[in-house]
Formats: structure tokens, C-alpha cells, sequence
């Protein structure tokens, strides 16, 4: 547990640097972070500035090449990789632009695959995973493969299997991306309504309209953090 | 779309992807290379003939297997005796011609020493039978065959070119041959040594109207159907005759009612090597199945990478049999250079293996054999590559076909990747590690059967004793002379400073001893077949002191023991004494015993025991009635028409054969001594069979576990590549790497285990088909099991291990992030 008052997430000096055929590619350099709990935070900035290297830092799907990255008052940044798996199965729920449904499960299996690998009797597996397809209206649709489903309809799903696990952070990357206005307006509507009732989030999206609904805007140039806009709105 | 279109995207596809498209060409030169291989074994040994004989137009004639009562011929098997020959000769009217031949070793002087040659006897109209005319004087006339002509002789043109330079003034001359004068009158043409390695053809002079009628050498009888006469019209009026003689004759034709008339095609390879050759087919094709397996995947994942552009093209207008037809064009170029790969690689193994067969003295194949690569073959191996790359393209190509262009596209969880043949490259992996495991126990049980062929562990050593045989018909010495000569003969040997001890015995290489009913005085059995059976071998007196046999109770031979008046004796090995005698083997001592095979032969009382003397030659696990046997001193059995003479090699077997062979010459000139060897190496030769079966099979099991491993490993790396993006979002959602492990080894584990047990199906089944075969024993026990399991399933963890590491090494951020 974390203390009172320490953030949910403390990021300090974060670097990446890609090496590619000789060629260094600095996509973060010196980011300076932290993430309350209870926050939805919106990351913004041009293509190529480094937005979806820093959710996967976040995610622990990454590791950075430099600077500390501490997760509920634990150090991560260091971590070996069956701990990082831990990790990303306890606290870590993802949202992708793509989805990334598994395609031989069902609706079902998919949303119940994190809590599978987090060992959970299958008597609580399934109360979760009907609550969190019931969040996402999606309970009818149970036993369709994620083919038969429309991207609107995908992307829930994802958005369920995410909020199974209850997890201390929600990452999402342009998870409106694939979709269009009418399907991402109900995805984002969605997320609004889970960081009321509590969720901390984390948002990657290139649209206006949706930074708004965030409580907090970190502008992204060329790696490093510029600018950080607190929303009125959601502070009050 | 236009056919050189299709090439050139072909060629670019090539191009870009080399290796795979080189890897299933030579997936396909090894498979079709061993089948190659075997056609020419087929074609050439099994199939095979004299250029200018026509093994299906000629039958050979033997009494019906079934019908015969071996015992009563004295084990003559199915050979007709030549009284039977001339009475069946009188009465029959189906066969044109109706001919004899029977092996021989002929000693011809030829500048004053002898040169031994194998050869036959032959009724005069054998060459006519055969079709077969001279190159040089004549064969034989009628009349040729009565017992007061004159002694005449054909000779191959081997040793008529080797022996006697060419010379045509041969004709008319005359040579002693086996210890009579005999007149060459013919050559025969050029490689022509029938049945096989045969040099030199006589008369047979025997007079066998004055012969009883159930003596004599059993023989080999070869006869041409008349005009209109079938094998099936032949065989009743045969078998009416056949019957009316054992009517006719009870004493010595009883049972002997039928005929097996059989083309001389099939009867002169006999049955046992052409069904091993066959099992061997059998095995090339499963090896080519694995090939095919591999191509298949091979195009399968090559046109895997191509389906979304495909399915691109195809929403554009373009035609979607596009796809297939450019996997069958590419499946024939591949086909067609591993055809001749497959070609080059037949090429080069069948000399291996001629070269092999030629290199070793036991197999002495006919001269007009070999395991050539010949039009028959290649016509063959062509249409084999051509259904083969058909099998390996067509489910790829079908797959391919129909897929839904739709799905493709709009499906990004799957990427490219969409081609959806689960269940296709599973029984791609079933098959392959089943063939190969099953290959796998045939090999290794054929590894472990020469193994156990090479086993021979007398109490003297091998190594040590040289082996030689010489003939000692009766033309030589005849009667009661003989046992005076053998005497006389080793004596001289004896007192020869340079030899070290000189004996003889009936074994042949001193390994292979005839088997023989023994009857026990006091214990009578109600049929002949009902005695009890043990090795027979008659030896000089001093055999176990020269091999170092201990006599474990009584006594061996002694001066004694000789005379006409002596009593008869005989020495027993262990494993006979506790056969007969098991409370106390010491009992056997003073028990007499009979061999009732012949009725000449008297009782003969057991003087003594030795130990195991390997009497049934090597070779493990031999039964007790192969190793159990029965010593009789040379003195009292003197009537062997071939004895072999050993002594210790002292370092130098050749030296003590020059030593022995001069004495034997001094005696006679016709005397030749042959099968000069030491012990050692005759056991080595004896493996022969088992040795050319065990490479052959060691080439397939290590050409299906190569290409199985390979094909297996491409399967699997492909199977789980494609399952690349799910991998990676399992891991994101929390699963460790031994998760993934886990998975990755759960999902094959059913594939593993099913391929272990149905390829232990397979050799099973294998060496089911072999264990009936004679020539070779493969060995089953659990050992030559458990080590090709081992192998699959070790292979099948590396194939699936290499895939999943990479997947668990996968940069996770980079696959999860949206196109
Ligand atoms: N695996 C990688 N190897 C090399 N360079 C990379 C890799 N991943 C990202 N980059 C580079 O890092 C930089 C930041 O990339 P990132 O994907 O984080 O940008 P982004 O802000 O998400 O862009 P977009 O809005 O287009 O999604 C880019 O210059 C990109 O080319
Ligand atoms: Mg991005």
C-alpha cells in the first residue's frame, strides 16, 4: 500500500533510446512524471513524440533505458520478467488501438485469460467477468468470437478484459483509433464513467474532444514533457 | 494473367526466399534419391536377369513344400532326386525342354597347379533350356549324359580370356579337372555365369540307372513349357505323374503327390530378399512422405506471406486461382530439381552399396547383376516425383484456394497470417514424427541385429585360427582309402617344423555346422521329427586340444578310437547334456546316440563333454537347439566330399596356407584349398546380409530423422509464429514466460505422444515383416524402442523450444502497438 499522499506512479529521469541499424533514436529523454491515484491523465503530442513508448514503459511492457520508474512505492524499472508479468497481471489493465483480442477465444475466455493467470478459482473468475462484460454491455454476446463482433463492440471487450483484474491503473493507447466517431464516443464515455467510480487512468488519443474529458493533459514534444494543462473541469 | 507473369513473380519470390525454396529441394532429392535407390535394388537384383536369358519364360521344377517329407529324402528339400528326374524326364509332355544342373567345385590343372572354380553339372540340353548359344565351340549333345561318355567341359569366357589368353585352339584339349581327364569343347558367351559365378559346366556322367532311388545330390531342375502350355495347364498333368511315382515307389515317393512349377524370375532370388528389398520400397516411400510433409509446409509457409497480397490483388479484380496455379508451378520446379538431385543422389548410393556388395566375399552376386541407374529406374523415379510434388502441393494450393479474401482483409488480429490450416500442419507434424520414429526402431533394431551377429566367443581366439577349405570328392580317393589319405595328410602336416598344429573339421569357416535328429538308445520318439535336434560336426582327433576346449568330463578322441573294430564314439557339448541329461550331465557319459538322418550310421557312444563351442556359429540369443551338438572323430566318418583344414595363424595365416596347400598339391595336383581366412574374419564376412540391410537402413533412419526434424521444427516454428500476436497479448495480460512455455508444450504434447505411439505401430510392424525373413535378425527389445522415442520426442522439444523462446523474447511494445 502505498502512503498518503505519495502518487499511485512516480516516474524520475525516464530515458528510452532505440538502436536501430547504428541509428539512436531518442524517443524519451528526462521524463518527469507522477500519476495519482483516482487521475485521468491524457498524454498528447505530435507523431513520433514518444507517446506509445511511454505507456508501454508505464505498462511495463518496456523497460526504459535509464531513470527510475516506482509503481505503488515499488521500484519496477528493474525488475526480471516473470515479475514484470506479475506485475502487469495485478495492477496493469491495457486498452489497444488494435484491440489485440485472442482470436481462438471467445468473448468469455478472453476477458477471463488475465484472471486464469493470476490463479483465481473459477467461481470468482466468472462472477468478474460477467460484472466487467456487464460494465461493458456486452454480456450477450458472451460465447461470440471476437470476428463476429464489430470494432465498437471488440474494443469493449478489450475494455472488459482490462477491468477483470480491477487493476491500479488502466493504460490506453488511441483506443479510439479503429473506430468511428459514434463507437469511440461510447469507448471513451465508458472510461469517463469508470474513473468516477474510481479508476486511475491513462490515455494516449489524438483526439481534441476526448482530452477534454481527462482530468489532466501532458503535453509530449520530442521525448521530453512541455507542458501539463490541468482541466477545470475535472478538478472540480 | 500470363503465365511468364506467374514465372517471373515465381523466380522474384525465389529470389527473396532462397533457403526455404532450397531447402525443399533438397528435402525432395534425399526422399526420391532413396527411393532411386531402391528401384535400382528392384530393377536390377530382384528383378533383374541375364541380358540374353529370359528368366520368365523358364521354370523351375521342385516337389510341393507342402506335400514333401523332408526327413524322408534325408533333408534333400525340394530338389528332385536324378531318378525321380528320368523317370519325370520319360512321362511328362508339357515341358519343350526339361533340364538339370547341380552345383559343383571343379579343380582345374592349369600349368601344373590347380585352380579352383565354382561350376555345375548340367543334363546336355541345359544351354538349349536356357536359350543360350556358344561364343567359341559347343555345348553338349544328346547322349552326353550317359555314364560311359567322355568327360567334357564349357568354360565362361572369364577365365577362357584369363586364364587361357584367348586362346581358340582350346577346343578339343583336354585338362585334368577334379582329378580325371576332361575335354573342353565350348566358351560361353561373354558375362554369362549361370545361376551365379559359375565358370566352368560338365557332363554328368553318373550313372545313375544303377543309382538307388533315394541317393544322389538333389537337383536343380530348369525346364521350358511346349507350345500353348501354361503354368496352370502344366501343373495337373505334372502332379498326376507325380502321384503315380509315389504309388509306384511307396519306399521312397510317399508323399511326394505334387509339383511347384515355378518361373526361374521368382525362384532365383528366392523369397527372402525380395520381401526385405520390398519392406525397403516401403520404407524409401515413408522417407518420401516426410520429404513431402516438408515441402508441403514449405510451400504452405512461402505462400503464406504472399496471401494478403494476394487476397489485395484478388479485391482489386484480380483472378484467386492465381495463387494455386503458382504454387503448382513452383511445386513442379521444385520437383523437378529435386528429381535430379534425387537422381544424382541414387547414382551415388547404389555404387556405394554395389561397391559394398562386390567388396564382400559372402555376397558374390551373379556377374550380369548390379544396382545400376538405368532407364527403367529413371522412367520410374520421374513419375514418383511428379505424383510426389503433386501430394506436396495440392493441399497447400487447396488451402490456399479457399481462403476467404474478405477475412483476410478485414482480419488485423491475425495479420498476415490468416491462413487458417491448424489441423493440416498438426497431421503434417503427426505423420512426420511417426514415419520417423518408426523408421528410427527398424534402424536401431537392425543396428543391434549386426551387433548381435558379430557376437562369437569360442574358448580359442578367432583371430588366432586361419580357416581353409579343400574337396575331397571320391574321385580322388575312393572307399576305404579315404581314411588312410586323411591320415596320411595329417601327418605330413604335423611333421611340417613350420606349421604349428594342423586339424580338420566338417564346419564350414569352422562357424556353420549341419543340423541333424538324434535319437537316444533306451528313448525312442514316435516320428523322426520327434528326436531331438543338435548341431553335427566330425573333427580330427586333435580339434579340442589344438582350440583349447577343455573336456569337461570323460575323455576326447584318442588312437583308440580308429580301426574298424574300435568302438564307435562320440563327444556332446554342454548345452545337448543338460538338454538330455538335466538332473546330472555327467550322466551322459557311456549313453549312446544316433544320428537318424541316415541309416548308416551306427550308435555311437558318448565319450566326453565340452563346453559351449559356439557350434551354432555367431550370432546371439540362439536357442538351445541350435547350440547344443554332437563331435564325431574324422577317423570313423570319412566319406566328407569337403573338408576344412585350420591351424593357428601364428601371425601369418597366408604363410601357413601356402605351407598346407604345397603339402596337399605334393599329394595330389588336383587338390585345391580355398576359402583361405582366418576365423575372424569369416565371422566378420558371415554378417554380410545383416550388415548390407543395417546400412541401407541406417541411411533411411538418418535421412527420415533428419528430414523429420527439419520438417517438424519448420512446422512447429511456423505454427507457433503465427500464433506470434497472441503470444505477445497472453504475456502482456500477465503470463510469465513458463506460462508460455507451458502452453507452447501442452498444445503439441497430444502431437508428440500420438506420433510415438503410432511410429512404435509402424516399427513394430516393420520389424514384424522382418522377423520372418532369414537373412537377417533384427533384435527386439525394449532398448531398440526407447532410443528412437527418446530422439522424436527430444527433437520435438527443440523444435518447439527454439519458436517459443522467441516468442517469449518478443519485444512486446513493439507487437501489441495498433498498424
Ligand atoms: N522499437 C522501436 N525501434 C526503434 N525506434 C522506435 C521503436 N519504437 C518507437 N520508435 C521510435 O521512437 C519514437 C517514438 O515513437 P512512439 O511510437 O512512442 O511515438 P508516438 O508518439 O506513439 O507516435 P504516434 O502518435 O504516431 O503513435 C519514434 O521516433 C519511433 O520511430
Ligand atoms: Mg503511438
Amino acid at each position: 500500500m502505498s502512503e498518503i499522499n505519495s502518487p499511485l506512479i512516480h516516474l524520475k529521469d525516464i530515458s528510452k533510446v532505440f538502436l536501430t541499424d547504428e541509428i539512436e533514436t531518442h524517443a524519451l529523454s528526462g521524463i518527469n512524471l507522477d500519476i495519482n491515484e483516482g487521475e485521468f491523465l491524457s498524454i498528447s503530442g505530435p507523431s513520433g513524440c514518444g507517446k506509445s513508448t511511454l505507456l508501454s514503459i508505464l505498462g511495463l511492457l518496456d523497460s526504459p533505458s535509464a531513470g527510475s520508474y516506482s509503481l505503488a512505492g515499488r521500484e519496477v524499472a528493474s525488475l526480471n520478467n516473470n515479475e514484470r508479468s506479475r506485475i502487469r497481471n495485478l495492477d496493469v489493465g491495457f486498452i489497444f488501438q488494435s484491440f489485440n483480442l485472442i482470436g481462438d477465444l471467445t468473448v468469455y475466455e478472453n476477458v477471463e485469460l488475465p484472471l486464469v493467470y493470476r490463479g483465481l478459482k473459477a467461481s470468482e473468475r466468472k462472477t468478474r467477468v460477467l460484472e466487467a462484460l456487464e460494465k461493458v454491455q456486452m454480456s450477450h454476446r458472451q460465447s461470440h468470437y471476437p470476428h463476429q463482433l464489430s470494432g465498437g463492440q471488440q474494443q469493449r471487450v478489450a475494455v472488459a478484459r482490462a477491468l477483470g483484474g480491477t487493476p491500479r491503473i488502466l493504460l490506453a493507447d488511441e483506443p479510439t483509433g479503429n473506430l468511428d466517431s459514434k463507437n469511440g464516443g461510447k469507448v471513451m464515455e465508458m472510461l469517463q464513467e469508470l474513473n468516477k467510480e474510481g479508476a486511475t487512468i491513462c490515455m494516449v488519443t489524438h483526439d481534441e474532444r476526448y482530452n477534454d474529458m481527462a482530468s489532466r493533459i501532458v503535453h509530449l514534444f520530442d521525448g521530453k514533457v512541455v507542458d501539463e494543462t490541468v482541466a477545470a473541469v475535472a478538478q472540480a | 494473367m500470363s503465365f511468364t507473369n506467374d514465372l517471373k513473380v515465381g523466380m522474384r519470390q525465389f529470389g527473396r526466399n532462397p533457403g526455404s525454396m532450397i531447402m525443399a529441394i533438397m528435402a525432395f532429392s534425399l526422399g526420391l534419391g532413396l527411393v532411386g535407390l531402391m528401384l535400382t535394388l528392384v530393377f536390377g537384383v530382384v528383378k533383374g536377369h541375364p541380358e540374353n536369358i529370359d528368366f520368365d519364360e523358364i521354370y523351375v521344377l521342385q516337389w510341393d513344400e507342402s506335400t514333401r517329407h523332408l526327413w524322408k529324402s534325408g533333408g534333400q528339400f525340394g530338389f528332385i532326386r536324378p531318378k525321380d528326374f528320368r523317370d519325370i524326364d520319360e512321362r511328362q509332355e508339357v515341358f519343350e525342354n526339361f533340364a538339370f544342373m547341380r552345383n559343383h567345385t571343379f579343380n582345374v590343372v592349369i600349368d601344373k597347379y590347380a585352380e579352383r572354380f565354382e561350376g555345375s553339372f548340367v543334363s546336355h540340353d541345359l544351354f538349349d533350356t536356357l536359350g543360350v548359344k556358344p561364343h567359341l565351340g559347343s555345348f553338349f549333345q544328346k547322349g552326353d549324359d550317359e555314364p560311359d561318355r567322355l568327360k567334357k567341359a564349357v568354360i565362361s569366357y572369364d577365365i577362357w580370356k584369363n586364364h587361357f589368353e584367348s586362346r581358340e585352339t582350346i577346343i578339343g584339349q583336354s585338362f585334368n579337372i577334379n582329378g580325371q581327364a576332361a575335354t573342353i569343347i565350348g566358351v560361353a558367351p561373354e558375362g554369362f555365369d549361370f545361376p551365379s559365378r559359375n565358370d566352368v559346366w560338365m557332363n554328368d556322367t553318373t550313372d545313375y540307372i544303377n543309382m538307388s532311388r533315394i541317393d544322389g545330390n538333389g537337383l536343380f531342375v530348369l525346364a521350358t513349357l511346349k507350345e500353348g502350355q501354361t503354368l496352370a495347364s502344366a501343373l495337373a498333368p505334372m502332379n498326376t505323374i507325380a502321384k503315380s511315382m509315389s504309388e509306384e515307389y511307396p519306399e521312397t515317393n510317399t508323399g511326394y503327390i505334387a509339383f511347384e512349377i515355378t518361373p526361374l524370375s521368382e525362384n532365383f532370388i528366392g523369397e527372402d530378399f525380395p520381401r526385405m528389398v520390398y519392406i525397403l520400397v516401403a520404407c524409401s516411400l515413408m522417407v518420401l512422405l516426410i520429404a513431402c510433409t516438408n515441402v508441403a509446409n514449405l510451400t504452405l509457409s512461402r505462400a503464406t506471406t504472399r496471401v494478403k497480397e494476394l487476397a489485395i490483388r484478388a479485391s482489386l479484380g484480380g483472378k484467386r486461382q492465381r495463387l494455386v496455379f503458382q504454387m503448382l508451378v513452383e511445386g513442379l520446379a521444385v520437383a523437378f530439381f529435386g528429381g535430379i538431385g534425387g537422381l544424382i543422389i541414387a547414382i551415388w548410393t547404389s555404387k556405394m552399396i554395389w561397391a559394398f556388395v562386390l567388396s564382400a566375399s559372402y555376397a558374390n552376386p551373379p556377374r550380369w547383376m548390379s544396382m545400376d541407374v538405368d532407364l527403367t529406374t529413371i522412367g520410374y523415379l520421374a513419375l514418383i516425383t511428379l505424383v510426389a510434388s503433386i501430394i506436396a502441393s495440392i493441399v497447400p494450393a487447396l488451402r490456399a484456394s479457399r481462403t476467404d479474401v474478405n477475412e483476410i482483409l478485414k482480419d488485423n488480429s491475425r495479420g498476415a497470417s490468416s491462413l487458417k490450416m491448424g489441423v493440416f500442419s498438426k497431421i503434417l507434424v503427426l505423420a512426420q514424427l511417426s514415419v520417423s520414429c518408426g523408421l528410427l526402431i527398424a534402424t536401431t533394431a537392425m543396428v543391434n541385429g549386426a551387433k548381435e551377429a558379430a557376437v562369437f566367443e569360442p574358448p580359442y581366439d578367432p583371430s588366432e585360427i586361419m580357416t581353409a577349405r579343400f574337396d575331397f570328392p571320391e574321385s580322388y580317393f575312393p572307399g576305404e582309402q579315404r581314411g588312410e589319405a586323411i591320415r596320411r595328410l595329417q601327418e605330413l602336416m604335423e611333421l611340417n617344423p613350420n606349421l604349428e598344429g594342423v586339424g580338420f573339421s566338417t564346419s564350414v569357416d569352422m562357424l556353420f555346422n549341419w543340423d541333424s535328429r538324434w535319437a537316444l538308445r533306451g528313448r525312442e520318439a514316435a516320428t523322426r521329427e520327434d528326436y531331438i535336434q543338435a548341431r553335427n560336426e566330425i573333427v580330427s582327433d586333435n580339434y579340442f586340444e589344438l582350440l583349447d576346449i577343455p573336456i569337461l568330463y570323460g575323455r576326447g578322441f584318442e588312437a583308440m578310437d580308429r580301426g574298424e573294430n574300435a568302438e564307435k564314439v562320440c563327444v556332446i557339448n554342454e548345452q545337448l547334456a543338460k538338454r538330455l541329461w538335466p538332473d546330472d550331465i555327467q550322466d551322459a557319459i557311456g549313453q549312446q546316440i544316433r544320428d537318424v538322418y541316415s541309416d548308416t550310421i551306427p550308435w555311437s557312444t558318448i565319450i566326453g563333454i565340452v563346453p559351449d563351442t559356439k557350434m551354432a556359429g555367431p550370432g546371439a540369443n540362439k536357442t538351445d537347439e541350435q547350440l547344443g551338438g554332437v563331435y564325431r572323430p574324422l577317423s570313423s566318418a570319412n566319406d566328407q566330399p569337403s573338408l576344412t583344414v585350420f591351424a593357428k595363424t601364428g601371425g601369418n595365416p597366408t604363410a601357413q596356407a601356402d605351407q598346407i596347400r604345397a603339402i596337399l598339391h605334393n599329394e595330389d595336383e588336383s587338390f585345391a584349398l580355398y576359402r583361405i581366412k582366418t576365423v575372424a574374419s569369416a565371422v566378420k564376412e558371415s554378417q554380410f546380409g545383416v550388415i548390407f540391410f543395417r546400412n541401407i537402413f541406417g541411411m533411411f533412419g538418418a535421412a527420415a530423422f533428419l528430414l523429420a526434424s527439419i520438417g517438424v521444427y519448420g512446422v512447429m516454428d511456423f505454427s507457433i509464429r503465427q500464433k506470434f500476436q497472441e503470444y505477445s497479448i497472453r504475456q502482456a495480460l500477465g503470463a510469465g514466460r513458463q506460462t508460455i512455455f507451458k502452453h507452447v508444450f501442452k498444445m503439441s504434447s497430444w502431437q508428440i505422444i500420438l506420433g510415438v505411439v503410432i511410429g512404435s505401430a509402424i516399427g513394430y510392424g516393420i520389424l514384424g515383416l522382418m522377423t520372418q525373413n532369414q537373412m537377417v535378425s533384427p533384435s527386439a527389445n525394449p532398448a531398440i524402442f526407447i532410443i528412437p522415442i527418446l530422439l522424436i520426442v527430444g527433437v520435438s522439444i527443440a523444435a518447439l523450444y527454439a519458436p517459443a523462446r522467441y516468442v517469449v523474447n518478443a519485444n512486446l511494445a513493439d507487437t501489441l502497438r495498433g498498424e
